[in-house]
């Protein structure tokens, strides 16, 4: 049966400390909800703003699926892989962290915010070797479609990661409907709205709210704002 | 004040989740380098780190009695979710 889990906006943790303002959907370093610990395999996201010349000093991971997506400006990137690189906007990074990743994350510009996703997603096999990506996405691809950003195949569309999820970007023009169709029977879907209005199901999200989809098939998605823009993040609800 | 045991094969990333468990009022941390002193040693609930081979996971979650958290994501993001129903 089918049900909704809606998460507002202004219902998520916040933490400001003044080089960084976040948001957390999911209980996360100091925020602690326990009606908010994940969304099925899905058990972070963080809603990150990074003061120009600010960033994260190098830090560790272990055991997860990690998944980067700059919303507005460049995030700059260094591992103890050996990866240097800019992320921009329009780019997906993931790292699988497995048996242990040093990382820092920094934004690349001195003067003006980054702003990005940050998506921990629990991995389907523990203790992997770490490894690093990223890709360009061409964005005139999401316009009034949903854009595979991320699957479990190294062969599809996106990014791959150690989990049977699927992430999907769509922006659309006001009054575009359409259905998303769930990949693999058990998933659940969690959509956040990036901007606009959308309506999912006849339920009504606006900028930054979150919704949690679980025991559907497929569901129906309605843009009721110019320029609303989505992600859609399919998930195990068992893992 | 419970103490948590660490166990795990990355050696920097226990070390850190030494020092950040050692900051709770509620926690005092001690971690053991191989399973064989993890068996013999005394602690209320164990925090099951990275790099830990299949068989010495299989090993500890038979003979350990103690609560067997696993531990995700190497350092403070998770850590205060995964500790707190156990720290009352």
């Amino acid at each position: 049966m089918k049900s909704y889990e809606l998460h507002s906006a202004d219902s998520r943790g916040a933490a400001n400390h003044g080089w960084l303002q976040s948001y957390h959907t999911f209980s996360f370093a100091n925020y602690h909800n326990p009606s908010r610990i994940h969304f099925g395999a899905l058990r972070v996201l963080n809603d990150d703003t990074v003061s120009g010349g600010m960033g994260f000093g190098q830090h560790p991971h272990d055991n997860m699926e990690i998944i980067s997506i700059p919303l507005e400006g460049d995030l700059e990137h260094q591992d103890s892989m050996g990866n240097k690189a800019v992320i921009r906007h329009g780019d997906i990074q993931v790292m699988s962290a497995g048996t242990g990743i040093y990382h820092s994350e920094y934004n690349h510009s001195k003067d003006s915010t980054v702003k990005f996703l940050q998506i921990w997603v629990f991995p389907n096999k523990k203790n992997v070797t770490p490894r690093y990506d990223q890709i360009s996405l061409n964005v005139a691809d999401r316009h009034n479609q949903l854009q595979q950003i991320l699957s479990p195949n190294s062969e599809d569309a996106g990014v791959w990661v150690h989990q049977d999820t699927w992430f999907h970007l769509g922006k659309f023009d006001q009054d575009v409907e359409m259905s998303y169709s769930i990949k693999k029977a058990g998933n659940g879907v969690y959509a956040f709205v990036l901007s606009g209005n959308f309506e999912l199901d006849g339920q009504a999200l606006s900028t930054r709210d979150g919704l949690g989809i679980r025991g559907a098939e497929a569901f129906d998605l309605k843009a009721l704002t110019p320029d609303s823009e989505i992600l859609l993040m399919e998930v195990p609800m068992q893992f | 004040m419970k103490t948590v045991a660490i166990f795990g094969g990355n050696a920097d990333i226990v070390a850190i989740l030494v020092r950040l468990i050692n900051q709770y009022d509620a926690a005092e941390a001690v971690s053991f380098p191989t399973v064989e002193e993890l068996l013999a040693g005394s602690f209320d609930l164990l925090l099951l780190s990275s790099s830990v081979s299949e068989e010495d996971e299989a090993l500890i979650r038979a003979q350990v009695s103690q609560p067997v958290i696993q531990h995700y994501g190497g350092g403070s993001g998770l850590l205060r979710a995964e500790l707190l129903p156990y720290l009352d």
